[in-house]
């Protein structure tokens, strides 16, 4: 049995985490042949979340609210901007303190076995899982004042989820041993689950109180929503695994895997895999070889399933859309009876080695992934289909193939071993290259988009022989230097005739602009000048751990880091970008592109302006940004590459005798500190970003991420 | 003791069999009358408009140099310097094509799986209005873009994988719309028990506007005489069929009681049901949190060239837009009423509400907080009178342009008629005859801020070429009027503008340049504002849509 509490405030003020959870396991041994066991657990978790990440979530307002504006005003009430004509009008204290926003989670789960050996050879294995779980999500927006920002109506969201789960597995298991030499067992079985959940939304405005957050008989009813739905997955499986004088080892598995989210026609898949393995370090070549201690070499061959997608997208729903006139009713989207398994293949060599009495040990895998069919919803432009919310989405399809190809160093190895001290360090390497292999057709392009207000709408790409979500846009060479800079080059922002850059501060190019590169050489500057400018999928990731250890103390050092991947700092955009002049900006901005007069005495039309020295190539600015400045360009474009300490810690181990005389097993004391230092030349708060939503579309864009807290522990653990 | 479970595989297909329980089937869904309307519903639905009406309609009234905004991208429309990736662009492409999608669903997925007490007429109704709307829709687009892909059916183009298509010629846009329109004006019952739906009549009107535009275009070898004769008749059945214009209030025409009233044609339906749900004009608009909560509409306002229009008298003025000195009793209730002033400050002293440069804000529109209007706004943009898109008054003066047909003013007693009845709601005097541009500077009065005027001057583009129409935008409708220009204190005379003087117009004064100590120099559009560029979010994904334009019909390309 065992139980825990935990508590924590988070890095952002007004949001709080707690947790409670119990566990009870089971194992019994009731007789010679029969086991059953099983372990209950419940979670309970309750915790206060902020809006942080988006652009209109509290870092990002943190980051664009005008610094002259204070939190609270000299009356002690939130304060904001005194003009609300812009963006930023958001105080961000008040932002993430006044939105009551709380979402509490339950959840039981439970597993059990049963093991029964039979006949000489055969055992019989059922097991059993569920999981019960109920969230209910609260959110309150209160009536509010920031300066001249003000909100009159209260509102509130009540939401709660209820899910059920099960699972069954059983086989049956034979093996068996002949002259010792031949290793033979032999499994078949079947599986089965099924996952059911429903739900209810709830809104309600003009409370009368702004403290009491109860769904209760108060306010008035906005709307309301409710779903249920489920889904169940069966499988049929066998195995072999034959194993010849412990050197040669061979397992070959199929399985046959059936979805519900699949049609009628689909609903089946099966995957065959097959791995075998040399012992070499058995041979009898090598029985002599004292300081070999293993030498083992793999091959596979495996083909896997996937079925993550929606419930019955094969299919047409409907969906209702609210009006004042009741619901409507449109499809949700267009129907694919044909869609079917997603399935990858992978083929994998491998290579075990350890020597000198295993003090060092190298593991290293190398792989080739093939998937195909790959479930994705298609793209088409937007006057031929969407795939917003609340519109007919285009249909889920079997849309290209991607081929990933990488390999895996694990380095383990402890090289000095003393009495007193000793060092051991471990080294891990992964690279892997990612490529489109196949869409639907070969010219076809998937873009991805950051909000829909931005100029940024085909910032990642899907596009055969590429890697996966790579940054498009366009390459810029400089700013303009003077008027003859403009003239001659290629028409950025025209409107003239005969068609050429229009030279105008206002609604024109002007001196300090960005120049951007004619790709195709037409004299226009165009979506055809768009090419793609970074690779958010890094080179090599890696980690390194080194443990020192003095007598009773011990000294542990880790550290991570990745080579290459690019990022979109689209926060940069926000703060560096002069696109509002309301927005609070960063300091580099001050060395801006500047004019300068040629001939101090002269006027200050073009032809007796240059571009001052000094910048720092940040471009003029410009209200109406006719020149396209912000466009999605390399200049938003990061390397990603850093290396973090990911901690350190120092433990002191009480010597036995100490610890013995205070009847304890053992005691020691230990100084963590996790996330110590990033070296890396990213500008933002954390190179490490990741992919919004799980997508692979938009993959390292930084909408202001949640920056990961640095954590000192100090912390003490006796045994009795 | 366990219990072995297996199953065969036709159990078991069984148990991988799950028909969704929390929403219907398109399939087996469409058996009743009710059902099939609960469909074409979704057509006069805010949320299916909302890319349209929220992010990109009144960019419309910024480029006719109506609303003054310069703010970033949005304010590009005010240059005319928009670009292919000014993302107000891609929100007016998805938003109108979002409509055709779903009109398009109804007529080529939702008719063929139609049973039960489903009739003939049922459908002919159906898909009347899923026409009606189609085909207003590539109108607007053609008006916008001149020359876009036409969608018939969206299924079929995704199920054959054609997703990349040409754009077709802005004249064979127009016989497509106009198809469209024909069969809705055939297929629409004479009336119908919703008041928000289209019928016969309303159709008819749409199909006014579609002839006068296509009869303005002297370069497309159409029979313009007939086609505005097409326009006088339909515009006169509904005129014919319709209360009286002068009978209808239009003080309150923007506000929700007016909600599919009789000035309303087709109108896009909004509630408080949430983001996208609603009209999001009140707080985009509104002035300052004294009028509507959340509001930032503190910088943008009614042009100086747009208040020049207006005679003394015009009781539209007030109920367009707010200046110093209107009362709106119907504003902050709570406060007694809300008087517009310049600056308006608060009891100590500090600034409340400052003043812009245009010396105004917009009224249109503009309902309050909720305990102004029965709670008929919310805290998501969403407030609950409708958005027009056609109304009588338009009808009216459709009318008259097609009575004047391809001369350049008209005498005719019937249009003289209808075209006083406008001036005579609005308290200014009567005319006894007519021009072009006199009833495009009354369509300016009438219809400021509903994103009709850009469609006018197009008009008068096609019909007396670029320069003509540049001159009307450049020249502020023939007031002289820059939109360059604006009206700030007269520091000279006045080095002290503050709160004993700053509600007082005498310390103002008029400039339109930088010398004069405006914030731009005089602003002219050049032709290439006329045609707003493909959005670059779809012509990157779509190759042939830089491609030259192609007759949807398989005429000779342009």
């Amino acid at each position: 049995m065992s139980g825990g509490w935990m508590q924590q405030d988070g890095t952002i003020i007004g949001s709080d985490f707690s947790r409670f959870n119990a566990r009870f396991n089971l194992d019994n041994n009731f007789t010679q042949w029969l086991k059953v066991g099983g372990a209950l657990a419940y979670t309970r978790t309750d915790e206060t979340i902020t809006r942080n990440d988006g652009s209109d979530g509290v870092i990002m307002q943190a980051m664009t609210m005008m610094p002259s504006v204070p939190v609270r005003d000299f009356d002690g009430n939130w304060a904001g901007p005194n003009t609300v004509n812009g963006a930023s009008t958001w105080n961000p204290v008040a932002l993430a303190l006044m939105t009551n926003n709380t979402l509490l989670r339950q959840k039981i789960n439970g597993n059990f076995y049963l093991n029964v050996d039979f006949l000489k050879h055969f055992s019989f294995r059922a097991e059993y899982a569920f999981d019960a779980s109920q969230n209910q999500n609260k959110s309150f927006i209160p009536r509010y004042q920031f300066g001249l920002v003000s909100n009159d109506i209260n509102q509130m969201m009540q939401r709660e989820d209820h899910n059920w789960y099960w699972m069954q597995k059983d086989f049956i298991t034979y093996r068996q041993t002949f002259n010792e030499l031949h290793d033979l067992t032999a499994m078949v079985g079947f599986e089965a689950s099924k996952g059911k959940w429903n739900g209810t939304q709830f809104i309600k405005n003009n409370f009368t109180s702004d403290n009491i957050f109860i769904m209760g008989a108060d306010g008035d009813f906005v709307s309301n929503t409710g779903w249920a739905d489920a889904n169940s997955t069966a499988s049929y499986f066998a195995r072999v695994n034959y194993g010849f004088d412990n050197r040669y080892l061979i397992t070959a598995t199929v399985r046959r895997d059936g979805s519900s989210k699949f049609g009628p026609k689909n609903k089946w898949g099966t995957f065959p895999s097959v791995a075998v393995a040399w012992r070499i370090v058995q041979e009898k070549f090598l029985q002599d070889v004292n300081w070999l201690s293993n030498l083992k070499l793999r091959l596979g061959y495996g083909k896997v399933g996937n079925s993550n997608i929606n419930t019955y997208l094969y299919g047409s729903t409907l969906q209702t859309i609210l009006t004042p006139m009741g619901s409507a009713y449109i499809p949700s989207n267009l129907s694919n009876p044909n869609l079917k398994w997603e399935a990858s293949e992978q083929y994998n060599v491998g290579l075990d080695f350890a020597a000198f009495n295993n003090r060092l040990d190298i593991t290293i895998d190398g792989y080739l992934k093939q998937t195909d069919d790959l479930l994705m919803q298609t793209f088409v432009p937007a006057h031929i289909g969407s795939n917003s919310w609340g519109e007919i989405n285009t249909p889920y399809a079997n849309i290209g193939k991607t081929r990933n190809t990488g390999i895996d160093v694990q380095i383990n190895a402890r090289p000095v071993i003393t009495r007193n001290f000793s060092w051991t360090s471990a080294l891990s390497l992964s690279h892997n290259k990612n490529k489109i292999v196949a869409l639907n057709d070969d010219s076809q392009r998937i873009y991805g988009n950051v909000d829909w207000y931005a100029p940024f709408q085909t910032v990642t790409m899907f596009a055969v022989g590429q890697p996966m979500g790579v940054f498009y846009g366009y390459e810029t060479e400089g700013l303009f230097q003077n008027e003859a800079d403009i003239v001659g080059h290629a028409t950025q922002t025209g409107g003239s005739t005969p068609y050429a850059n229009k030279i105008d501060k206002v609604s024109g190019a002007w001196i300090g602009d960005l120049k951007f590169v004619d790709q195709n050489g037409d004299g226009v500057i165009d979506d055809a000048d768009q090419k793609i400018i970074g690779d958010p999928n890094p080179d090599l990731t890696f980690g390194f751990t080194n443990t020192f250890s003095y007598k009773n103390f011990e000294l542990n050092v880790g550290l991570t880091g990745q080579i290459g991947g690019d990022v979109l700092n689209w926060s940069r955009y926000r703060i560096e970008g002069l696109s509002s002049i309301w927005d609070n900006q960063a300091v580099s901005v001050l060395n801006r592109a500047q004019s300068e007069k040629i001939d101090p005495a002269g006027g200050d039309e073009i032809s007796n302006l240059q571009l001052a020295k000094g910048h720092n190539g940040i471009p003029r600015f410009s209200n109406l940004d006719s020149n396209g400045n912000q466009r999605m360009s390399d200049r938003w474009i990061e390397d990603g590459s850093y290396l973090r300490i990911q901690n350190i810690s120092l433990t002191y181990n009480l010597p036995e005798k100490w610890a013995k005389k205070a009847f304890m097993q053992s005691a020691r004391i230990y100084f963590n500190v996790q996330n110590v230092y990033t070296f890396t030349k990213y500008s933002g708060y954390d190179p490490e970003i990741g992919a919004y939503n799980q997508s692979s579309l938009l993959q390292n864009i930084d909408r202001g991420r949640y920056p990961t807290p640095r954590t000192y522990t100090i912390g003490l653990n006796l045994s009795f | 003791m366990a219990m072995v479970v297996g199953c065969s595989l036709a159990s078991c297909n069984d148990f991988l069999t799950i028909d969704p329980i929390d929403k219907p089937v398109l399939e087996t869904y469409y058996t009743s009358p009710e059902a099939l309307r609960s469909t074409t519903l979704a057509l006069y639905a805010s949320k299916t408009w909302s890319n349209f009406h929220m992010n990109f309609q009144w960019k419309l009234d910024m480029i006719n140099g109506d609303i003054y905004y310069t703010y970033a991208d949005e304010g590009q429309w005010y240059f005319g310097s928009y670009t292919s990736v000014n993302p107000y662009l891609n929100e007016g492409w998805k938003g109108l094509y979002n409509v055709i999608l779903e009109a398009n669903s109804i007529i080529n997925d939702i008719v063929p799986v139609c049973s039960g007490t489903i009739t003939s007429t049922d459908i002919d109704h159906a898909i009347g209005e899923a026409r009606a709307f189609r085909g207003y829709c590539h109108y607007m687009l053609a008006e916008v873009w001149h020359d876009v892909p036409v969608i018939e059916n969206n299924t079929a183009l995704i199920s054959a994988g054609i997703l990349d298509v040409p754009r077709n010629t802005q004249e064979s846009v127009y016989r497509f719309a106009m198809e469209d329109l024909d069969a809705a004006v055939e297929l629409l019952p004479e009336t119908d028990t919703d008041a928000y739906r289209l019928d016969k009549r309303k159709a008819r009107a749409l199909r006014a506007k579609l002839a006068v535009t296509m009869a303005a275009h002297k370069d497309y070898g159409y029979d313009r005489d007939a086609l505005y004769a097409k326009a006088a008749e339909d515009a006169l059945f509904v005129i014919e069929n319709t209360q009286a214009l002068t009978q209808i209030d239009f003080s309150t025409l923007f506000d929700v009681e007016s909600n599919n009233g009789p000035e309303s044609i087709l109108a896009i339906q909004c509630g408080v049901l949430g983001y996208s749900y609603g009209n999001a004009r009140n707080v985009a608009w509104s002035r300052s949190s004294v009028i509507a909560d959340q509001t930032w509409g503190a910088g943008k306002g009614p042009t100086l060239s747009l208040q020049a229009m207006y005679d003394r008298n015009d009781k539209r003025r007030q109920w367009t837009y707010m200046t110093n000195g209107d009362f709106y009793p119907m504003l902050n209730r709570a406060g007694g009423g809300y008087t517009y002033q310049y600056v308006s400050r608060d009891d100590s002293g500090d600034v409340l509400e400052d003043r812009n440069e245009m010396l105004a804000h917009i009224k249109k529109y503009i309902i309050g907080k909720g305990a102004d209007c029965d709670g008929n706004v919310g805290i998501n943009q969403d407030a609950a009178n409708n958005i027009y898109l056609m109304r009588l008054a338009d009808v009216y003066l459709t009318y008259v342009e097609a009575k004047m047909g391809t001369a350049i003013s008209t005498s005719d007693a019937t249009a003289l008629k209808y075209y006083n009845m406008v001036r005579q709601r609005a308290g200014v005097s009567e005319a006894s005859s007519v021009t072009f541009i006199e009833l495009l500077k009354e369509r300016r009065r009438e219809l400021a801020f509903e994103s009709q005027t850009w469609y006018d001057t197009q008009r008068l583009r096609y019909r007396e070429g670029d320069e003509a129409a540049l001159a009307i935008l450049n020249n502020g409708y023939e007031t002289g009027r820059n939109r360059s220009a604006m009206i700030i204190p007269d520091w000279e005379k006045y080095p002290t503008v503050d709160a004993s003087n700053e509600n007082n117009l005498d310390i103002y004064h008029i400039v339109d340049n930088m010398a004069d100590g405006g914030q731009y120099d005089p602003i002219y559009l050049s032709a290439s504002a006329f045609i707003a560029p493909i959005p670059a979010a779809v012509s990157s994904s779509s190759p042939m849509l830089s491609q030259p334009a192609v007759d949807y019909y398989g005429g000779n390309a342009e």
